[in-house]
C-alpha cells in the first residue's frame, strides 16, 4: 500500500470519526426517538387519521369531522366522561390524600419503616387484571368483604351489581392498588426536606403546622403535583378493573371513556369513533396537565 | 444580664459519648468560640443549648432559669447554620423576616426591621432577590440577618464560614466579631480553625474526645496551655514534641527518651520532672533557636525542607540519629538549604513539659532566676 493512500484512509477515518463526535447527540438521541415515534407519535398519527373514516360492513369511507360532530353531540360521550370523572374524582381524592398521610406517619421516626415500604410495594408490581381478579373474589357473593359489613347490613351486598354503588366498588381496588405509589413519591419527597431546613425553622421559632406549611410543603409542592396529574392521567384510562369487575355495566353505570371506546373499536368495530374518542381522551388529558402545571406554578 | 450556664452535660448516643461532664459559664455579651477537631463534641454541645439536642444528663441555665426540657422555639436562641439552612422558596426579604412573621408582627413592621437588618449588613439591594441567585458571602449574610433580626438572647453559630473561601472568610469574620461586640449579644461560636477561633472569641473553650480540655483566652489558651493535646491543637504549624528524660539525675540536659541520640541543655525543667522517667518536652517552631555552627547545648540537625515565607522561613529538620521531623521557624537571613546542618537550642521559659502518660502539663513549681535562654540567641 503507498503512502498516499494509507494517508486517505488515515483521513477517511478521521473524518468519521470528526462526523460522529458532531452528530453525537442525535445519535445517542436517535434510539429513545425511534421509540417515542413507533409507540407515541405514530399511534396518534394514525389514530388521527382513523378518526376521519367512517367504518362499516362496506369498508371505510372519509367523513372528515363527522366522527367528532357525532361523538360531542351524542349523550353517551358525555355520559362517558362523567362517569370517568366521578372514578377519577373519588380514587384521586382517596389515593392522594391517603398516600400523603401514610407518607408522612412514615417519615416521622416509624419502627420497621423499610418493611412497611417493601409490602406497600406489591400492590403496585401486580397488573390491573390480577388486581381486578383478585377483588372478584373479595367482591363474591358471601366473600370475604360481605363478612366483613355483615353486621352493619342485612346480607350480602350487591357490591358489582347495583348500578347505585357498582363505581365505587371500582374505585376500591384502584385505591388499593395506587395509594403506595403517592406514598412512595411523597416520602421521597419528605426525606428531601434537609433537617438543618427544619430546624432553622425551629430556632426560628416555628411549630409543627407552622414548619409543615411554611417549610415541608413548599419543599413537596412539585412532587405532589407531578403525582396528582400521573393519578388523573392514570384513572383517565382506567380500563383492565372496569372489563374485568363490571364490563361498565350494570345499567352503563361503568361505562368509562376507555371501556366505551373498547365497546365501539371491538364490538360494533367502528375504529372511527373509538379513535376519535381516543384523541378526545388525550386532548383533555393535556389541558388538566396543563392546567394544573400552570396554577401550582410547577415546571417539569 | 444573659449568662449561660452549662451544670455537669453530658450526651450520649448509645454506648457513644457525645459530650461528656460539660460544665462552663458563658457571661453576658462574651463571644465565647467552642475549639477542637471534627467528632470532638463542639456540634453537640452547642446543640444542646439550642434544644436541638436533648443532653442526657445535666442542666442547661440561662440567667439562672433551667431551659433543658425547653422546646427551641421557646428559649429565644437563634442560631446560624454550616449549611446556612435559608428557605429555597422565600426571598432573601422573606427569609430574613421569617421569625417576624411566626412572632406575628404586622407586614409594614416586619419589612421595617427587614429593611434595618439588611441595611446593618449590607444587603440592603438584594431583598428581592432569590436565594440561589446569592453568592456564598451574600447567603452568609442573610444567615446572620435572619439570626439576629429578632434580637435573640443567646446566638449560636455552628461553622457558619466553614463553606467560604479564605479572603472571604478573613471579611465575614470580622464583621461578625464588629456585630457581635455592637449587639452585645451573648454568643457561643463553634470551630475548628483555630485561627478563626483566635481571632474571634473572648474565650476560648477547647474541646476533645467530648471533654473540655481547657477554658481561657485565647492568649492564655496559647501561652499557657493545660495539656499536651491544646498544646498541639493551638498554634500553626503545631508545636513540636520530643519524647526525652534527663541526661542523669538533677541534670539540665535532655536527651532522646529512647536511644540518647540528641541532647539539649534546657535550664530550669520544672523541679516536678522525673529524674529517670521519660517526658514530654513541647517547642513551638519559633522559639528554637538556630546556629549554624555548634554551639553547646544546642542539638545537631539536619535540615529537609526550606519553605521561605518572606520576613521569615519554615525548615523542616531532622535532629541527628533521629527520624522524627521537627518544624522551626528562622529568620529569612539564616541562610540555610537542603541538607545543611545546623545547631537548634532550646530555652526553658519557651519549652512546656507535660507527661508522657496523660499528657497532662507538668508547670515550674519554684521561680528559678535563671531560667531564661542558655544558649544561643532567640530567634
Amino acid at each position: 500500500m503507498s503512502l498516499q493512500s494509507n494517508t486517505a484512509v488515515g483521513g477517511h477515518y478521521e473524518s468519521a470519526l470528526l462526523w460522529v463526535e458532531d452528530h453525537l447527540r442525535w445519535i445517542l438521541t436517535l434510539p429513545a426517538l425511534a421509540v417515542l415515534a413507533a409507540f407515541f407519535v405514530y399511534p396518534v398519527g394514525r389514530a388521527l387519521v382513523l378518526s376521519l373514516y367512517q367504518f362499516d360492513t362496506a369498508g371505510r369511507h372519509f367523513v372528515g369531522l363527522g366522527n367528532y360532530v357525532a361523538i360531542l353531540t351524542a349523550g353517551a360521550f358525555w355520559q362517558s366522561l362523567w362517569i370517568t370523572a366521578k372514578f377519577m374524582f373519588f380514587a384521586v381524592s382517596f389515593e392522594v390524600g391517603l398516600g400523603i398521610a401514610i407518607a408522612f406517619v412514615l417519615n416521622s421516626k416509624v419502627r420497621f419503616r423499610g418493611l412497611v415500604q417493601t409490602i406497600g410495594l406489591v400492590p403496585l408490581v401486580i397488573s390491573p387484571t390480577v388486581v381486578a381478579l383478585l377483588w372478584q373474589l373479595l367482591y363474591q357473593n358471601g366473600g370475604v368483604l360481605d363478612s366483613l359489613v355483615a353486621p352493619l347490613t342485612n346480607g350480602p351486598v350487591p357490591w358489582l351489581s347495583d348500578p347505585s354503588i357498582a363505581l365505587y366498588a371500582l374505585v376500591l381496588p384502584d385505591v388499593w392498588q395506587m395509594t403506595p405509589l403517592v406514598t412512595l413519591i411523597v416520602l421521597a419527597g419528605l426525606q428531601s426536606v434537609p433537617d438543618h431546613v427544619q430546624e432553622a425553622a425551629m430556632m426560628d421559632g416555628a411549630g409543627r403546622m407552622r414548619r409543615l406549611i411554611d417549610v415541608t410543603l413548599p419543599y413537596i409542592k412539585e412532587l405532589i403535583v407531578l403525582v396528582l396529574i400521573l393519578r388523573i392521567v392514570g384513572t383517565m384510562r382506567v380500563f383492565a378493573k372496569v372489563f374485568v369487575l363490571t364490563r361498565g355495566g350494570p345499567a352503563k353505570s361503568t361505562e368509562v371513556i376507555s371501556m366505551a371506546m373498547y365497546r365501539e373499536a371491538f364490538s360494533y368495530g367502528n375504529y372511527g369513533r373509538a379513535s376519535t374518542m381516543a384523541l378526545l381522551l388525550l386532548l383533555i388529558a393535556l389541558a388538566i396537565t396543563y392546567a394544573f402545571a400552570t396554577v401550582s406554578e410547577v415546571e417539569f | 444580664m444573659v449568662r449561660v450556664r452549662y451544670d455537669d452535660v453530658t450526651k450520649r448516643y448509645g454506648n457513644e459519648i457525645g459530650a461528656k461532664d460539660i460544665d462552663i459559664t458563658i457571661d453576658d455579651g462574651e463571644f465565647a468560640v467552642l475549639l477542637g477537631p471534627s467528632g470532638c463534641g463542639k456540634t453537640t454541645t452547642l446543640r444542646c443549648l439550642a434544644g436541638l439536642t436533648d443532653p442526657t444528663e445535666g442542666e442547661i441555665r440561662i440567667d439562672g432559669t433551667d431551659i433543658t426540657d425547653k422546646h427551641p422555639k421557646n428559649r429565644d436562641i437563634a442560631m446560624v447554620f454550616q449549611e446556612l439552612a435559608l428557605y429555597p422558596h422565600m426571598d432573601v426579604a422573606a427569609n430574613i423576616g421569617y421569625p417576624l412573621k411566626v412572632e406575628g408582627v404586622d407586614k409594614a413592621t416586619r419589612r421595617e426591621r427587614v429593611e434595618e437588618v439588611a441595611e446593618t449588613l449590607d444587603i440592603g439591594e438584594l431583598l428581592d432577590r432569590e436565594t440561589d441567585e446569592l453568592s456564598g458571602g451574600q447567603r452568609q449574610r442573610v444567615a446572620i440577618g435572619r439570626a439576629i433580626i429578632r434580637r435573640p438572647s443567646v446566638f449560636l453559630m455552628d461553622e457558619p464560614l466553614a463553606s467560604l473561601d479564605a479572603k472571604l472568610k478573613v471579611e465575614m469574620r470580622n464583621e461578625i466579631k464588629k456585630l457581635q461586640r455592637e449587639l452585645g449579644i451573648t454568643t457561643l461560636y463553634v470551630t475548628h480553625d483555630q485561627e478563626e477561633a483566635m481571632t474571634l472569641g473572648d474565650t476560648l473553650i477547647v474541646m476533645n474526645d467530648g471533654t473540655v480540655q481547657q477554658v481561657g483566652t485565647p492568649t492564655e489558651v496559647y501561652h499557657d496551655p493545660a495539656n499536651q493535646f491544646v498544646a498541639g491543637f493551638i498554634g500553626s504549624p503545631s508545636m513540636n514534641f520530643l519524647q526525652v528524660r534527663r541526661e542523669a539525675v538533677g541534670s539540665q540536659r535532655v536527651v532522646a527518651a529512647d536511644d540518647a541520640t540528641f541532647s539539649f541543655s534546657v535550664t530550669g525543667l520544672p523541679t516536678a520532672v522525673d529524674d529517670t522517667e521519660p517526658f514530654v518536652l513541647g517547642v513551638r517552631p519559633q522559639y528554637f533557636s538556630v546556629h549554624q555552627s555548634p554551639v553547646d547545648g544546642a542539638a545537631k540537625a539536619e535540615v529537609t525542607v526550606t519553605e521561605p515565607m518572606g520576613d521569615e522561613q519554615l525548615l523542616t529538620v531532622q535532629l541527628a540519629g533521629d527520624s522524627k521531623e521537627l518544624a522551626v521557624r528562622a529568620p529569612f537571613d539564616v541562610a540555610v538549604s537542603r541538607g545543611d546542618t545546623i545547631w537548634l537550642g532550646v530555652s526553658a521559659d519557651s519549652a512546656y513539659v507535660f507527661n508522657a502518660e496523660t499528657g497532662a502539663r507538668i508547670r515550674q513549681t519554684e521561680a528559678s532566676p535563671d531560667a531564661a535562654v542558655p544558649t544561643g540567641s532567640r530567634p
